[in-house]
């Protein structure tokens, strides 16, 4: 369960971690769509180039990005191969029916790949980079407009927040609980698909009970604390826009230039 | 002696009970006084403490905070002269981080960007955490996590500081910790505390001390007037000091031990002289 | 004397090879005999509850090995191996109660020996008398779980770890939160099963005057790595030493010194609990029966 890094935080205080988050949130979105600019080498090879000197800048090891990409490598391997076998056009190397290997397949099929891999290094150092917290506060400040429309953008946001900073707090009771269970004699990796199931009633029922009553006394502090819905507050934490985050949206236009000058019309 | 809270001819009970759990209750705080509520489990100390806060409303009877009666339109009002510290540090944690918990309290009293920001830094050098402000909970132990529910409390500059239970989830390092943070801060804020316990020495730092049995008053006195029922104490499930053990245990084995209550100290220097003496 | 449980060099990492990794047992070694009764100090974070998940197998150590109940467990132990461990190794983990979940008390006990295969009927004969044992009263066993109070949940849990009928019972602060009065029951509960059912038990605490009340043997973590090994007897008469690791006394030592720093009187042994301590100054204190009764 600790193993997978999508989400998890790891402080610093490099360039990358100092941005602002709104920033940084908007960007990485950005990023993400620029990536099906990419239609040749070339163009795939300036958007790893830009990948790589972020990851430079956050001076975070390449290592964590490839653990991030492994939970998910059966899902990219399985996108990768129906692209494969079933893209047609350029030199045939192999068929069968309706399948076939061809040139066009096996280069379409790399480029998915480079895309899944960039999207997930993208994310991941988003929120390698990122509190949690910074990541709801940034998204309850871009909401803002919505508020006009009577969204409660604050009580979603506060919401969203305290949703994060519980998840460590469950995961641990989860694996409490879970061990609490295994001395019980309770396998949650053995036995037959009901058998695991069934193993799985006396984790959730305390885990729920438990939550609940985190819930309830969370929400009697909050009451004692003067809490009353998101209407007449002020905030702690108010972002600004810096030098810095102007520079990274500059080096954004930059990539996206070179993308179009480089893609395939 | 002036009154800071005052409960009057009180009457509640939790909607899934059948019979009163307070009757007829009333008790009286005065400023700047340090009450500490001891009773078994269930025997309805968290209530008290709720309905003291306005967190629960009571079915009759009356709630006077500061000279003001508690009433649905004031009670925000009457909230903020009241701070909470509960039992368990994970579940009171709002913030994503220590410096967000204890500016949460602040923004919902709308108190402007520059002197929140001010009253976050001193609040948390107050209780010895400013460098860990940027930290998240999970880094954190218990003891420091009730620190920063301290802090969060004191950055609203409350009358009255009601500690549920506050230490009961430390180790004995973490207890020390906020006990003697409490017994500082009471001093130089002047606060009045109500702290809920069940550990006997929290219990003999109050000035007075109220036993609570099933929602009824058994007794409310000085410390050395209620410890010196070591006996009835024991009965309902309570700890009695020390010095009344030894003096239990002397008892046992026919020693005439002294039949008013002694502190800890006195009990030492009063078994060093008879032993002299014999 | 036949040995229960010995740890040799035992090494646990969490989350190895990462940035969080970190090192919560350091060389770990001791050995415990058949039933004797074990209190394991330390501050928080020192390593007593990594320590004591290893005994049932919930960890395996990163490096080193270690023996419970003639079971080897080493890194490369398969859960599958530790099946019977489990059963007799019973673990009471801090705030027991988070592990409810039947419909009912009498289920909620019998679960574990339905896990191990035990039938129905057999179960809930079983689960009575663990509800026995703890004393609960029949009246809440076809109750639920959620419904009692915060004495007789904490009583259901243990006993849902008694019905294993274990030959090794782990306590993990087993009496947190709950008030003295049934702090001091659950306490002298588990003494009493200790000599009824020779058990060998493991308790960590952070309460002195248990360690002095109820253990023969204290292991003291500092940091992940075993500080030492002593019967409460040694332990508590260092002083200086229990002071440099910041380590408390239990209530009646301290009590003693008091008295030995004020008058010439000298205890022998040191007294560690309330009647020890009474036992010895009794014969130098005036007699009769005082006034008040
Ligand atoms: N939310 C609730 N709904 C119904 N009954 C409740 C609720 N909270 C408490 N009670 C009941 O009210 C009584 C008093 O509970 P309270 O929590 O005030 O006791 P306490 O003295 O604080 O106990 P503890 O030492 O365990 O904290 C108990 O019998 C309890 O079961
Ligand atoms: N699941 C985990 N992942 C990473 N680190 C952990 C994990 N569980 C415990 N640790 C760390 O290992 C160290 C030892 O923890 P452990 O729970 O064994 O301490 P403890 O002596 O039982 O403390 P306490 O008295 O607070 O219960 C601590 O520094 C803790 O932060
Ligand atoms: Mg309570
Ligand atoms: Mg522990």
């Amino acid at each position: 369960m600790n193993k997978i890094l999508l989400g998890r935080y790891l402080p610093g205080s490099s360039l990358i971690h100092r941005l602002d988050p709104r920033a940084k949130l908007l960007l990485s979105f950005y990023f993400i769509i620029i990536i099906f600019l990419a239609n040749n080498w070339s163009s795939y090879f300036l958007l790893f180039f830009f990948m790589a000197l972020t990851i430079l800048l956050a001076k975070i090891k390449i290592g964590f990005f490839w653990k991030g990409v492994r939970p998910l490598i059966w899902l990219i391997l399985f996108t990768v191969v129906l692209q494969i076998f079933f893209s047609t056009g350029g030199t045939v190397y192999w068929h069968w029916g309706i399948l076939s290997v061809t040139s066009t397949g096996l280069v379409s099929g790399i480029y998915v790949f480079c895309r899944f891999v960039l999207i997930i290094f993208m994310s991941t150092l988003l929120t390698l980079t990122t509190p949690p917290l910074e990541i709801a506060g940034a998204m309850e400040s871009l909401l803002k407009p919505l508020k006009k429309v009577h969204f409660p953008v604050y009580e979603v946001s506060l919401m969203l927040s305290i949703a994060l900073r519980f998840v460590p707090t469950l995961m641990d009771e989860a694996l409490k609980i879970m061990n609490a269970q295994r001395s019980r004699g309770v396998n949650f990796d053995q036995g037959s698909l009901m058998q695991r199931l069934k193993a799985v009633v006396p984790l959730l029922i305390p885990l729920f009970v438990s939550a609940f009553n985190r819930a309830e006394d969370l929400a009697t502090a909050m009451e004692a604390r003067g809490y009353h819905g998101g209407e007449g507050r002020t905030k702690y934490r108010v972002h600004q826009w810096l030098y810095h985050d102007t520079l990274s949206c500059l080096a954004f236009l930059a990539l996206t230039i070179g993308m179009l000058l480089l893609r395939n019309w | 002696m002036e009154k800071i809270a005052e409960i009057k001819n009180l009457n509640f009970k939790y909607s899934q009970q059948d019979s009163w759990l307070f009757h007829d209750f009333n008790l009286a705080i005065n400023r700047y006084e340090w009450l500490a509520i001891i009773g078994h489990n269930g025997s309805g100390k968290s209530t008290l403490a709720r309905l003291i806060d306005g967190l629960l409303v009571p079915q009759a009877g009356e709630i006077w905070i500061d000279q003001q009666k508690m009433s649905s339109e004031n009670v925000w009002q009457l909230r903020k002269k009241i701070g909470m510290v509960f039992q368990n540090p994970e579940n009171q944690f709002v913030g994503a981080n220590v410096a967000d918990d204890v500016a949460f309290g602040l923004e919902n009293q709308a108190v402007p960007y520059e002197k929140m920001h001010q009253r976050v830094a001193a609040a948390l050098k107050r209780v010895n955490m400013w460098e860990f402000s940027e930290q998240e909970p999970a880094n954190l132990s218990g003891g420091q996590k009730q620190r920063v529910a301290i802090a969060g409390v004191i950055a609203l500059k409350p009358k009255i500081v009601i500690l549920d239970e506050a230490t009961s989830m430390l180790d004995p390092a973490g207890r020390y910790d906020v006990i003697s943070l409490i017994k500082e801060l009471k001093e130089q804020e002047g606060l009045t505390v109500i702290s809920i316990t069940h550990d006997i020495d929290e219990a003999s730092l109050a000035d007075r001390v109220v036993v609570l049995d099933d929602g009824k008053i058994l007794d409310a006195a000085s410390p050395a007037n209620v410890f010196s029922q070591g006996q009835t104490l024991t009965n309902l499930g309570l700890d009695v000091p020390f010095s009344e053990k030894v003096k239990l245990a002397l008892k046992q084995q026919d020693v005439l031990t002294p039949s008013e209550y002694y502190t800890e100290q006195r009990m030492v220097d009063w078994i060093c002289q008879s032993i002299l003496k014999k | 004397m036949d040995l229960s449980i010995n740890f040799e060099k035992v090494d646990y990492i969490y989350q190895p090879n990462t940035p969080f990794a970190h090192q919560a047992l350091n060389q770990v070694s001791f050995s415990l005999p058949d039933e004797s009764y074990t209190a394991i100090i330390g501050h928080t974070g020192s390593g007593k509850s990594t320590l004591v998940q290893h005994l049932n197998g919930l960890l395996k150590p990163t490096h080193g090995r270690l023996m419970v109940q003639e079971q080897m467990i080493t890194p490369q132990t398969t859960n599958k191996e530790l099946s019977d461990l489990r059963r007799q190794v019973g673990v009471v983990f801090q705030f027991p109660e988070a592990q409810l979940f039947e419909e009912t008390v009498l289920r909620d006990i019998a679960f574990a020996p339905k896990n191990f295969g035990i039938d129905e009927e057999k179960a809930a004969q079983l689960a009575k008398e663990a509800a026995e044992a703890v004393r609960l009263p029949d009246s809440v066993l076809d109750k639920s779980p959620f419904e009692l109070s915060g004495g007789q949940m904490r009583r259901v849990a243990i006993a849902g770890i008694l019905v294993m009928k274990p030959k090794v019972l782990v306590l993990d602060e087993p009496t947190a939160g709950l008030d003295p009065k049934g702090h001091q029951e659950i306490m002298e509960l588990f003494a009493r099963l200790k000599s009824q059912q020779h058990l060998t038990v493991i308790l960590v605490s952070h309460q002195m005057d248990d360690v002095a009340e109820y253990a023969d043997q204290v292991l003291v973590m500092e940091q992940g790595k075993l500080l030492t090994q002593q019967t409460p007897q040694q332990l508590f008469s260092q002083v200086e030493w229990l002071n440099k690791h910041h380590l408390g006394l239990p209530h009646a030592t301290k009590f003693a010194f008091e008295i030995e720093k004020k008058s010439t009187f000298k205890f022998s042994p040191l007294p560690l609990t309330v009647s020890q301590l009474a036992n010895q100054l009794a014969n130098f204190l005036p007699k009769g029966v005082s006034q008040d009764e």
